[in-house]
């Protein structure tokens, strides 16, 4: 913007710079607690564990190309369905949205320079990172989970799970639970607390809005799974009876208290897609967002409606008529926000004026897959019907609709629309155009079928089936699918990763984007912003006079904070300017924290009590290593 | 709405804390909620082996709770119209705009869970309680 | 913008009285720890939950023949317990007000308490474990699970408490204000939750 920095500035920028100076290395990589750097810590842990859900799907569709392949024995087979679930959901898609998008992008969309707790974000990276470990222990010796993501009593009870394999299951989610809980509490404390002065809830960016619903919705979920997980354990380790009819115990409360948890946990997985797709709209229609009350609370709604309608998994396990209404009326009225949505976004498309990037083309082809799933969806709220489809492909093809089509396409359309302000260089259009048409088609030719499939009768979670059935001819388009998707896919990351180096330099606003971020340099300094923003609505980056004024504020030094590692607090709901924060720099204590955890948890598998016990110490002895240096010490 | 005028003298919409503007924006929601936690357990408990001889008559009950709770959504749709119709815009600075956007939230979400209840309670009370389903 | 102050600054008891004076949210950090209490609720809530949802499963409760409990220890002490809140919200008052001295001894004397009420508590637990076994029956297994969790959390508590008590008798600064009300606002959610727990386990006999 302006062609010739004042010199004020520059003192400033070079002060701003010393003060927030990340630490060089590998040890400055280890003692991180830059959201920035944590967000993209995350992002390759979570592509790796992508790459390996991946592998196990191809797995699953290579043995299902023809009938009766012994590509996979029937234990393995069970392995690789169960593994593929789990390390997607908890490993890939929610520390993918929440770890590296919604940490990256928080403080910056609310003009922060950190998270509310910058040493517990890297603490929840790190119990991230032993916990997918954990579990991929148990993988590669031969202790891989079998009884599926949903892990239901009784298979997986000692009796007929005797390996360690679901006590990995378990104590990985445990694990991996407790980050996941830290980053929905960091999350929620940032967005309430760190928005910039003047960014009131009703100029909060609608990015905002999703990433607040996630994360309640996931404080009042993960207690429900962790509440399953460890009367499992203690039935399984301890001999307690919780499961076992004989002893007055009752299948039927697993899957209460894991679908109290995993209904929230699918709408966990979307609601950050939303917040994606409705950032990058406006940004590509050159239009705000219609309705911009309604879509804000339908991302509320949906995180809230979805802890009425868990036990619409269960309709086909004998429940009383008088259960079960109460979670069809919520299921079929939980399509309305959906729906909200889905209007408001249209008409913003249909009333704006439309540039066909690779970013846009990613939310497009959202749009249709969420419909699509959302459509296949509501007909499980009516119970006769769900009755007759439960167990079948069509429940898959649903979900993969919705988790897949729906949730990950904007995660890969969001990878291409900040890549430039992540990494300062421009991907290549014409490859990324492509990469989503042979991802599109690739997951339209994989689960099309399994539709048609599962009305036919074809069962889900089955190693093979026999070639009388009339399912062959569909089963190999859809493995044939899976490999052109997988295909798709490569050449996303190989068109991310070959940009990185050889692609062209971007400005700091390629896009002319609506939200903050984009008025910072690219990548932005570690110090996010060198003026705390001025904000009169949401979408700050429209709003000329006031960028404007930040650059006068930045020339005459108003509202630099410059005196230490400082950012703004304000009130929750009005945003006055309450306070000045001292923000921590590098830490070590993260690291340790999430090893003598990594201990904890390895004894409790081994079912060494005593060492257990010894790590539990360590781990209280770590913890109080947190709060050694206060912040006026540091 | 002068019942709320003592309400409204001691704390305004204004203020952040106003419970009249948190009411309308979550009573709905929490009467379904009351209504769902309620109801469920009361439909476990009278279809179990033990609470069945306790007699617990469930379309009582469910008139009941379903009654309330629709009242209580009512009451909060028409605090968030009262509210919306004082202030208006919600591209005014705070805390209008504030008070704007939530009364605005609150009239969709008064009519929505509003519906839901009604839904909910008419399922109930029309199918034979304790069959499997 | 001059009059917003810079919190962690403050040390010494005027200082810190001033800014809690003049910030008009809560701070960040008892956000955060109202977040994980209000998971740690959840938990509860799903435990309670199971217990009764097992109880409605059969006719018989307590299962197997099992004693039904006592009710009186149990009663007293979750009252010794949820009587501590009282020196722990004048312990933060004082503070609030300067007087770090007052503020440490009446922290001293809930922790004193409490500890106690833990020993206590084990104590009738271990009695328990001589008539019955977690793993004898669901009953057994949710009633120990149950107040086992109550206890690792009263634990859990008490470990907060010797830290501040470590900690205020340096002096008092911002962060250790926001602590001593984090560790009140803790004690309060224990207390609450230990009345349900108490009424859960107490149940068959009420």
């Amino acid at each position: 913007m302006t062609v010739s920095t004042p010199p004020a500035t520059t003192v400033r920028l070079n002060r701003l710079e010393r003060i927030w100076k990340e630490s060089p290395g590998v040890l400055g990589w280890l003692t991180t607690v830059d959201h920035k750097r944590i967000g993209i810590l995350y992002f390759f842990t979570s592509l790796f564990f992508f790459g390996a859900g991946g592998v196990e799907a191809l797995a699953i569709r290579t043995q299902l190309i023809g009938p009766n392949q012994s590509t996979l024995s029937p234990a393995t087979f069970n392995e690789m369905m169960s593994t593929h679930g789990t390390t997607m959901i908890f490993f890939f898609v929610v520390p993918m949205s929440l770890g590296a998008f919604g940490n990256y992008l928080i403080p910056l969309m609310i003009g922060a320079r950190d998270m509310a707790f910058p040493r517990l974000n890297a603490l929840s990276f790190w119990i991230y990172l032993c916990a997918g470990s954990f579990l991929y222990v148990g993988v590669f010796t031969g202790n891989a989970p079998s009884a599926g993501w949903f892990d239901y009593v009784p298979l997986a009870s000692k009796t007929y799970s005797p390996g360690p394999g679901i006590d990995f299951y378990a104590l990985s989610l445990l694990f991996v639970g407790i980050s996941t809980t830290l980053g929905a509490i960091n999350a929620i404390v940032t967005i309430f607390k760190l928005r910039a002065p003047g960014m009131s809830l009703n100029r909060m960016p609608l990015f905002c809005f999703a990433f607040l619903a996630v994360s309640f919705a996931l404080i009042f979920a993960l207690p429900a799974l962790s509440t399953a997980l460890v009367l499992l354990e203690l039935e399984r380790l301890l001999g307690f009876h919780f499961f076992i009819p004989a002893s007055g115990g009752d299948p039927i409360l697993w899957q209460n208290l894991f679908w109290i948890f995993g209904h929230p946990e699918v709408y966990i997985i979307i609601l950050p897609a939303f917040g994606i797709a409705t950032s990058i709209i406006p940004t590509f229609v050159r239009r705000k967002m219609v309705a911009f009350p309604l879509v804000a609370l339908a991302e509320i709604l949906v995180a809230f409606l979805g802890f009425g309608v868990w036990a619409h998994h269960m309709f086909a396990v004998g429940l009383a008529s008088a259960t079960a209404i109460y979670f069809a009326a919520a299921s079929l009225v939980i399509v309305i926000p959906s729906g909200i949505q889905l209007f408001a976004w249209i008409t913003t498309i249909v009333t704006g004026t439309p540039r066909f990037k690779t970013p846009f083309l990613w939310i497009i082809g959202f749009i249709v897959l969420f419909i699509m799933g959302g459509l296949s969806g509501v007909t499980f709220a009516a119970i006769p019907f769900d009755q007759q489809t439960t167990d079948t492909y069509y429940v898959v093809a649903h979900f993969h609709y919705v988790i897949f089509g729906a949730a990950v396409f904007p995660l890969l359309g969001g990878m291409y629309y900040w890549f430039p302000k992540v990494t300062g260089r421009m991907y290549y259009e014409r490859w990324g155009k492509v990469s989503f048409w042979l991802t599109f088609i690739g997951t339209n030719v994989t689960f099309f079928p399994m539709h048609i499939l599962g009305l036919d009768g074809m069962p889900r979670r089955n190693y093979t089936y026999g070639p009388e059935m009339g399912w062959t001819g569909l089963n190999l388009i859809e493995t044939l699918g899976a490999y052109l998707l997988a295909l798709g896919l490569l050449s996303v990351f190989v068109n991310l990763a070959v940009s990185l180096f050889r692609g062209e330099k971007a400005g700091n606003d390629p896009w002319e984007g609506d939200t903050l971020e984009w008025s910072t340099t690219s990548p932005p300094p570690a110090y996010n912003y060198a003026v705390i923003p001025k904000v009169s609505s949401p979408y700050a980056m429209w709003d000329k006079e006031d960028r404007e004024e930040d650059a006068r504020n930045l020339e005459l030094g108003r509202k630099t904070l410059e005196q230490g590692h400082e950012t703004p607090a304000s009130t929750a709901v009005d945003a006055d300017w309450d306070e000045v924060l001292e923000m921590p720099s590098h830490s070590a204590w993260p690291p340790l924290v999430a090893l003598a955890m990594t201990g904890v948890f390895a004894m409790v598998l081994l079912q060494q009590w005593l060492a257990a016990a010894v790590f539990v110490g360590i781990l209280a002895l770590t913890v109080a290593g947190f709060h050694l240096k206060e912040p006026e010490e540091a | 709405m002068r019942a709320l005028r003592p309400i409204l003298e001691r704390i305004p919409p204004e203020s952040p804390v106003s419970p009249v503007l948190w009411f309308a924006v979550l009573g709905a929601p929490g009467a379904y909620a009351v209504q769902l936690g309620l109801g469920y357990w009361l439909a476990e408990a009278a279809c179990s082996p033990t609470g069945g001889q306790w007699g617990i008559s469930l379309s009582a009950w469910a008139i009941v709770v379903t009654a309330a709770a629709a009242l209580v959504a009512i009451a909060a749709g028409l605090t968030s119209i009262w509210l919306y119709r004082r202030t208006g815009d919600r591209h005014k600075p705070p805390p209008a705009g504030r008070i704007a956007f939530l009364a605005a939230v609150g009239m969709a979400v008064s009519s929505l869970f509003l519906a839901l209840i009604l839904m909910t309670g008419v399922g109930v009370v029309t199918f034979r309680v304790c069959n499997q389903s | 913008m001059s009059s917003v102050p810079r919190s962690m600054e403050a040390a010494g008891p005027g200082p810190v009285k001033a800014v809690d004076r003049q910030r008009q949210a809560q701070a960040s950090g008892w956000w955060g720890a109202a977040l994980l209490i209000a998971t740690e609720v959840t938990l509860f809530a799903c435990l309670i939950a199971t217990y009764f949802y097992l109880r409605f499963k059969t006719s018989e409760w307590p299962l197997g023949g099992i004693e039904k409990p006592s009710v009186t220890l149990p009663l007293v002490f979750t009252g010794m317990l949820v009587a501590t809140c009282v020196p722990m919200f004048l312990s933060v008052k004082a503070a609030k007000g300067g007087a770090v001295r007052a503020a440490w001894s009446l922290l001293l004397l809930a922790t004193v308490v409490q500890a106690t009420y833990l020993g206590l508590q084990i104590h009738l637990m271990v009695d328990d474990l001589h008539s019955f076994s977690p793993q004898a029956n669901a009953y057994g297994s949710i009633y120990y699970a149950l107040i086992t969790t109550h206890h690792a959390h009263v634990a859990v508590g008490l470990a907060i408490d010797a830290w501040l008590l470590w900690k205020l008798a340096r002096g008092i600064t911002n962060y250790r204000l926001i602590a001593l009300r984090v560790a009140a606002f803790y004690w309060y959610f224990v207390s609450v939750t230990a009345i349900a727990v108490v009424l859960t386990q107490l149940y068959p006999s009420l």
